[in-house]
């Protein structure tokens, strides 16, 4: 299946987010390192506070985080329905840090929009179809296909005391 | 309730020796589950134990009958008729705790085993609608507690003095079909007490239908079948006689008898049936209205689905396992037939057309599942049933012609479509004589200035003539097709290709999946436990913590997630998740910036009005 031009974009935007993540934690680690141990190369400085537990924290969210957006980035790329899952994931944890920052009164209004936004075009039909997400199947008869059972097999709900029963 | 009946509303043609026969030839096997403990049985033996009762309008009920002296004869005897007075029958009385405790020891209901529970086949949120059904119960009335028991003690000892086996035939000759009902007559529902289901009444009536027609050659050819489940209508009730996943002894279709609800089945399992909670008619419309937008907006889900919130719904399990006790042909047990019509020996039952009331007890449920139901023929609303005077409309069989004059409905539509094209012909020649009359008389005024008015109209007619020709030759193009395919289908049928047998079901009730059973033991247990769980873990929140909401969110958000991991639906989960979230987002931001949104949406119609109209003027 062709990959829709939003998926590349996306796909793209997560990548390069995902990279410039990683990156920022990697390079602050290596320099903090690098720092403590007295190997920062000649006229290079670390200027920062002393790291507390919340900064570990922190870089390692970062890092975290980060590798995850590449690993999605290329799912989305590639048309993996774990990359559509993972893009899911990870702009649910962005919607549920500007919720926060929104009810702690400092609403980025933009961020909040364009992450909505984003999440609802990964919803559509369209997209799911090119990721492989199908709608369930109805089975019309038993099967002893496993792949196909969906344990949506309920029938139309009973009204109960609709009629005689 | 009046016992009087009109004379036009007892006549049904009479059985003929070759309606027996058809009867007896394609009368079903019954398959039961184990722990069954009632099977179909004469309403004869059942009325010489039972005692008749009338409820009037603001009165206690009131014994008409009592036991040891009520019989067919009794029973449709005429009563003056007082309105909102409602007959019933009570066959027994409710056994004491220590005959139901001595009764569940030894019967075959010890043989009986649940598998996976009802409720760790659901949501979370199902269950927690189960506590709400279960509750509810209390309030609507529910049949006294050991009444199944007793009903089994007394249709057990009838059955002890000579076991009958019994079904009710009926023959309804209608639009081409023959259509065999077999009707069967249990003492009591015990689908609730003994195999945790929805409800428990005494006497039950189910029935299966069998759709013959005819071969043209005298013969006649099994075309159908239809078996009530519950209270479902339409085309998911029947299958197709060829239908590879059925299975028969000989020309004997077999059915699978749900566990103590009766529910007919076309295959061997155990049924998910979810109930909707009494009294949500308002909320489940309005999800499924939501649902519906949700769907036109293009995101995802599935098209149609018509499942209701698990909260909103009662999962029930009907066990149709088949493996218990058979009744029908080279079964342990054979049936006795019973004719609901007249025959040459024999006149109708006088009970079919004479007693309207209830077959059993009356508990005065507002939703009427624990009461006991009315006969083959009438509702409780004292209307006829339509699997009665329409068996073939029932299932949703009477657009289907029957395999014999398949060919000749079709030949016949072939031959109304060839007419329709030869109508069209003619009208397209004529419209276009006309439009090219009206061109000419155009182009004859449109450069006169005294002729301006004339030549507007002309124009207005000549392009409304247009479109209306352009529909004509649309439709004629379209029947081109539509003949080219029946001719193609015609050819089909002709070779014996009936198509798919499948094609009319949407959504058939159908039996638990293996990988649907797959659930661990620990699945099981939290499913069991996980309700009571999280009502006690909100009690200790409300008492213990200052923002018990922040720890509600995170105990129903590790609900979702354990039972997710349990279900194998993590993916959805994450998707349903992170989507409310972006509606939630979408909704603070609408709220906090309604003014502009509002101002934004009437310039964006404005501008689209303006673009419009303007491509309009300029085309």
């Amino acid at each position: 299946m062709k990959r829709p031009l939003g998926v590349l974009v996306l796909g793209v935007l997560i990548l390069s987010v995902g990279l410039l993540l990683s990156g920022v934690a990697v390079l602050v680690l290596f320099a903090t390192i690098a720092s403590s141990t007295g190997n920062l190369p000649p006229g290079w400085e670390v200027i920062s506070k002393p790291w507390q537990f919340q900064d570990v924290l922190l870089v390692a969210a970062q890092l975290v985080l980060g590798a995850a957006a590449v690993v999605s980035g290329a799912g989305l790329l590639l048309l993996r329905t774990w990359g559509w899952l993972l893009a899911l994931a990870l702009l649910g944890c962005e919607l549920v840090i500007q919720l926060s920052n929104y009810f702690q009164g400092r609403p980025n209004y933009w961020g909040m929009l364009f992450s909505a936004l984003l999440v609802l075009y990964l919803n559509q039909r369209p997209i799911r179809k090119a990721f492989h997400i199908e709608p369930k199947r109805e089975r019309l008869a038993p099967s002893a296909d496993l792949e196909e059972a969906d344990g949506d097999n309920e029938g139309t709900p009973l009204m109960i005391g609709a009629q005689d029963t | 309730m009046a016992l009087l009946v009109p004379a036009e509303m007892a006549s049904q043609p009479a059985l003929t020796p070759d309606d027996l026969a058809l009867l007896r030839r394609f009368e079903p096997v019954l398959c039961f589950n184990q722990g069954e403990q009632f099977y179909p049985m004469d309403v004869e033996r059942y009325l010489a134990q039972a005692e008749l009762f009338v409820k009037r309008p603001n009165a206690d009920p009131e014994q008409v009958v009592p036991r040891g002296q009520l019989d067919v004869e009794r029973l449709v005897e005429v009563r003056p008729p007082v309105p909102g007075s409602l007959y019933y029958l009570s066959f027994t009385r409710p056994a004491s705790f220590i005959e139901t405790r001595r009764f569940r020891r030894a019967s075959t209901l010890q043989s009986f085993h649940t598998g996976v529970g009802r409720l760790a086949r659901v949501g979370v949120f199902a269950r927690l609608g189960d506590l709400l059904f279960s509750l509810s119960l209390y309030l609507r009335g529910k049949a006294p507690r050991g009444l199944a028991v007793g009903a089994a003690l007394r249709y057990q000892a009838l059955q002890a003095q000579g076991p009958r086996y019994c079904y009710y035939g009926r023959v309804v000759r209608e639009q081409g079909y023959i259509a065999l009902q077999y009707w069967f007559f249990y003492a009591f529902n015990d689908w609730r007490s003994s195999f945790h289901g929805v409800n428990d009444h005494e006497a039950d009536w189910e029935m299966i239908t069998v759709y013959l027609a005819e071969a043209g050659d005298g013969k006649v050819q099994p075309g159908w079948l239809a078996y009530a489940s519950h209270n479902y209508e339409g085309d998911d009730l029947r299958r197709r006689w060829d239908d590879p996943g059925l299975t028969r002894v000989g020309e004997h279709p077999i059915v699978y008898v749900g566990a103590g609800s009766h529910a007919a089945y076309f295959f061997p399992g155990e049924y998910l049936t979810t109930a909707i909670l009494p009294y949500t008619n308002g909320l489940v419309s309005a999800w499924r209205w939501l649902r519906a937008l949700w769907m036109r907006l293009g995101q995802g889900g599935t098209p149609g689905d018509q499942r209701v919130p698990g909260v909103l719904c009662v999962p029930y399990v009907d066990y149709a396992r088949g493996d218990g006790l058979s009744i029908g042909p080279g079964q342990q047990h054979a049936w006795e037939l019973l004719p609901l019509q007249a025959s040459d020996t024999m006149p109708a039952p006088a009970w079919v057309d004479g007693y309207r009331g209830l077959w059993g007890r009356y508990i005065g449920d507002p939703l009427a599942g624990e009461d006991a139901p009315t006969g083959p023929k009438f509702q409780r609303s004292g209307q006829i049933r339509k699997a009665w005077y329409d068996p073939v409309g029932w299932c949703g069989l009477e657009n289907i012609p029957p395999p014999a004059r398949a060919a000749a409905a079709l030949e016949e539509q072939q031959q109304r479509l060839q007419d329709e094209q030869r109508g069209l012909a003619r009208q397209i020649e004529e419209g276009t004589e006309r439009q090219r009359g009206l061109e000419m008389e155009y182009e004859a005024v449109r450069a006169r200035p005294a002729l301006r008015t004339q030549a507007i109209r002309l124009e207005e007619e000549i392009q409304q003539g247009r479109v209306a020709l352009n529909e004509l030759q649309a439709r004629r193009a379209a029947n081109e097709l539509s003949l080219a395919s029946c001719a193609e289908y015609a050819a089909r049928l002709a070779a014996g290709d009936s198509g798919d047998p499948r094609a009319h079901l949407h959504r058939p009730h159908l039996p638990t999946s293996a990988v649907d059973l797959r659930l661990s033991r620990l699945a099981q247990t939290w499913s069991a436990i996980s309700i009571g769980v999280l009502l006690l873990g909100f009690a200790v929140l409300a008492q213990f913590s200052n923002s018990w909401w922040v720890g509600a969110l995170v105990l129903v958000g590790l609900y979702a997630f354990l039972e997710a991991l349990f279900r194998r639906s993590v993916r959805t989960l994450i998707s349903s998740v992170v989507v409310a979230l972006a509606l939630f987002t979408l909704l603070l931001l609408l709220i906090a910036f309604v003014r502009p949104v509002v101002i934004g949406l009437v310039v964006l119609i404005g501008l689209v009005l303006i673009v419009g109209n303007l491509r309009e003027v300029w085309s």
